[in-house]
């Protein structure tokens, strides 16, 4: 009977050590401004002494949950393109809770560089909310029987959301940087200062409509947005071997059956892509241009840049036919946001 | 994982949190504009200025102790703002307006409108022009 009583005093003692061990979990949940989970958001807890960085995602109930974390101060941060920056310091994890309880921090989210302005994206989904439809009929062709890419195009927004809400896989330095920009809200960007943004690798895509001029030998986009325009030239050259870097590369295109191949490269490091992502003088932009119909235009577009992604990106995006519309003079004359930002 | 994101993203939509990724934004509202101070202020149009990538205009705005200060109210951009039917002169100088918005983070006189209201109740540059003048 005293042996049994000194087993069960020692599987007590067992268990009740390794309830209290030097480690603590945390859990909680991700919800939006009005209080709904939100699902597959990326948490990272940062070990403030150590650096480390241990990483979970919301589940499809918005939950999120951290098993095993060393004891000790951490930082808990939720960082997207879509959402504004949340940051909690100093977060203490202490050791020895006991089995099965989890420190709790719930994480609220608000949305990320909120287009309060009666402009941008409000004004664009306000436009294509009242637009008429894209005219029907069948991919119209030049008179050498390939498709006939020309037009005014305009790219609805959530497909410009969808394209530049990309979160490639990065290189550290990379990942550093977007995690740099997007604590700082892309005060930084380079159309702060009237300088190209997206449409310097995605001519085709864009706030502002694109009208595509195609003749035989090139293809001709005319952007309404910062950059007036770029050229594809068709005509069987390769890229020059001593190419100095631009804004938006050197590109010459080919067709594969009905699909117009475009090859850039050439491109400077100044640019951003998917909002907030760097990039070298290696990338490597393929897009394909698919005319589905007379009113759609598809765009593919693989993003290759070794120093840069884990692995290439690809995006696809789907631009109306805008008969209606014609291309506005848009000089980038009077931004004031540097000195703004500049005068904090 | 990147179709549920699209797929949130369009529940925030519809939710009605209109998101303007910076992306296509010509610079960042946040970086610029603190989305927890929203303003309001009344006062008459001194100045317009249709110009891309943004539109302004400023605002004389009398305070209780009837000091003026000048406010500097940013807009969307042209290229879109006139396709909605608005146009350079739908605000006029002396125009008396209300401007509720979000305040400049540096302290500044300035904000960025989220919607302009005339005296007699129409509102400008939010929705489509021909929308917003039903009487004429």
């Amino acid at each position: 009977m005293r042996s049994l009583a000194i087993a069960i005093c020692l599987c007590w003692c067992a268990f009740a050590t390794y309830g209290q061990t030097g480690s603590g979990s945390l859990s909680g949940s991700v919800y939006n401004a009005d209080h709904a989970p939100v699902p597959n958001i990326p948490v990272e807890a940062k070990n403030v002494a150590t650096g480390n960085i241990y990483k979970a995602a919301s589940s499809t109930k918005g939950e999120y949950k951290f098993d095993q974390l060393a004891a000790g101060t951490y930082e808990i941060s939720v960082l997207m393109i879509l959402y504004r920056p949340f940051v909690r310091k100093d977060f203490r994890i202490a050791a020895g809770q006991p089995q099965g309880q989890s420190q709790h921090l719930d994480i609220q989210l608000s949305p990320g560089l909120t287009a309060t302005t009666l402009g941008e994206l409000p004004a664009l989904f306000e436009l294509f909310s009242k637009r008429p439809p894209p005219p029907k009929g069948p991919t119209p062709r030049t008179p050498d029987e390939k498709p006939d890419l020309s037009g005014v195009w305009m790219t609805p927004p959530s497909y410009l959301l969808s394209a530049f809400s990309q979160e490639p896989d990065l290189q550290p330095w990379a990942e550093a940087i977007v995690k740099e920009r997007l604590l700082n809200e892309a005060r930084d960007k380079p159309s702060a200062r009237c300088l190209p943004d997206n449409e310097s690798t995605e001519p085709f895509v864009g706030l502002l409509p694109v009208k595509i001029v195609q003749t035989r030998g090139l293809l001709v986009a005319l952007i309404e947005d910062v950059i007036a325009a770029h050229q594809v030239f068709l005509d069987g050259r390769s890229h020059p071997s001593d190419l100095e870097p631009t804004w938006m590369g050197h590109s010459v295109g080919k067709w594969d059956g009905d699909t117009l191949v475009i090859d850039t490269v050439g491109f400077n490091d100044k640019s951003w892509i998917f909002v907030v992502t760097p990039h070298t003088g290696m990338l490597h932009v393929v897009t394909r241009l698919r005319r589905l119909d007379l009113g759609h235009l598809q765009i593919e577009a693989t993003y290759d840049d070794p120093a840069t992604f884990n692995k290439p990106v690809t995006t696809t995006v789907v631009d109306v036919l805008a008969p209606d519309e014609e291309m506005d003079e848009v000089v980038c004359e009077n931004n004031q946001y540097t000195e703004h930002v500049n005068a904090k | 994982m990147r179709n549920n994101r699209a797929a949130s993203i369009l529940i925030a939509l519809l939710a009605g949190f209109v998101l303007a990724g910076p992306g296509q934004a010509h610079h960042s509202f946040s970086a610029e504009y603190d989305a927890d101070k929203p303003v309001e202020v009344t006062g008459t149009v001194t100045k317009v200025e249709w110009a891309n990538p943004h539109a302004r205009f400023y605002v004389d705005v009398k305070d209780e102790h009837g000091n003026v200060a000048n406010w500097n109210i940013e807009l969307g951009p042209p290229a879109i703002l006139q396709r909605l039917g608005w146009r350079h002169d739908s605000l006029k100088i002396g125009d008396q307006v209300t401007v509720a918005g979000y305040s400049a983070k540096d302290g500044s006189k300035g904000a960025n409108a989220k919607k302009v209201t005339l005296a007699d109740g129409r509102s400008v540059f939010a929705g489509s022009q021909a929308e917003s003048k039903p009487s004429q």
